[in-house]
């Protein structure tokens, strides 16, 4: 069966003959891997992933009847998981006064410690790599290498302008390739 | 042919970047298994339980706090206007004294008077005028008892 477009899910959503908890199924079935990878590789535990991402899609189906469609679905999707990450990033600091690059210290030491990891230490190093750029920078860094995903979708999702999202990018490239480079 | 072009652009900018381009396209973190499987149910186990949420009273909201500050208001005035009605009535019981109640014998009035309440009302207004005398008048008062005699009294009259 074809993937339905978001257009057609949204119509799905809102045709009063429909019913509504079927159409936001198919959504999330649609979007649950881009979203649960995106998360994931912010906050890194599954655990904390887990939680944010079915926060996530509860915050959908509250605010879906009203979404506006004044952006594509997906980077409205985006967007709110990209706040879910930043808020439960802040919060941690917040919890345990931790300056901003000791959560990220902690970070990378909870991938250092993860399965897959010890067989690939190359992996493991663009990991802690990525986990040393400053978190907007991070943000751009993986939705444009993982995901491929265009500056101006980019640009709906963190509401900074193409050209700035380009040059963060080239940045990051630069800064992760030094970084993983063996010496 | 937009995939094209976005891939070509992807491609461009790694060129110098020869190891996250070997890289690109590996899997980093893997989901643990049935993980998505079960994730639906669970959310929608997440949105049926905050359906069913107990009602909160918004003590906090705006408009909550206006309509309980706008209630509180109300029933001050309401206890403070009943008591001052009880004063005022204090108050018309005090100013109905002789005067008026002359002017009402004059009148007419004096057919729905009864005399007791005319004579309770002359007892109140005595009482009153006593028991607001001060010290020095009711010790003025005992010396010109005590120092005049009967036939001096008797002599004024």
């Amino acid at each position: 069966m074809a993937e339905q477009s978001d257009q057609e899910l949204l119509a799905l959503f809102r045709d009063s003959n429909a019913n509504a908890h079927y159409a936001f199924n198919l959504i999330v079935k649609k979007y649950q891997l881009r979203l649960y990878n995106h998360v994931r590789r912010m906050v890194i535990v599954h655990d904390d992933a887990n939680d944010l991402v079915q926060n996530v899609f509860i915050k959908v189906w509250k605010h879906l009847e009203g979404f506006r469609e004044d952006s594509q679905l997906f980077t409205w999707m985006y967007r709110i998981a990209t706040n879910e990450c930043l808020a439960f990033l802040k919060q941690k600091r917040k919890r345990y006064f931790l300056p901003i690059h000791d959560v990220e210290a902690e970070l990378s030491q909870k991938v250092s410690s993860m399965v897959p990891f010890d067989a690939n230490k190359l992996e493991l190093k663009l990991q802690q790599a990525i986990l040393s750029l400053p978190e907007k920078q991070r943000l751009v860094f993986n939705l444009r290498y993982y995901d491929n995903m265009k500056y101006e979708e980019m640009s709906q999702v963190l509401g900074t302008s193409v050209g700035a999202l380009k040059a963060s990018y080239h940045h990051a490239v630069n800064k992760v390739e030094k970084f993983i480079k063996p010496d | 042919m937009e995939n094209n072009h976005l891939h070509k652009e992807l491609e461009d900018e790694l060129k110098n970047a020869p190891i996250l381009q070997s890289l690109k396209g590996n899997s980093t973190f893997q989901a643990p298994e049935n993980y998505f499987d079960s994730l639906i149910s669970n959310i929608q186990d997440r949105i049926s339980s905050t359906n069913k949420s107990t009602f909160v009273i918004p003590v906090f909201r705006p408009a909550f706090a206006g309509f309980s500050l706008a209630l509180m208001l109300i029933s001050i005035a309401i206890i403070y206007f009943s008591q001052d009605e009880n004063k005022k009535s204090d108050l018309q019981a005090q100013e109905i004294g002789s005067p008026i109640i002359d002017e009402m014998i004059e009148s007419g009035y004096y057919i729905d008077l009864e005399e007791s309440h005319i004579s309770e009302t002359l007892c109140d207004l005595q009482i009153k005028t006593e028991s607001s005398k001060t010290t020095s008048d009711i010790e003025l008062e005992n010396y010109l008892i005590q120092s005049m005699n009967e036939t001096s009294l008797i002599n004024e009259l």
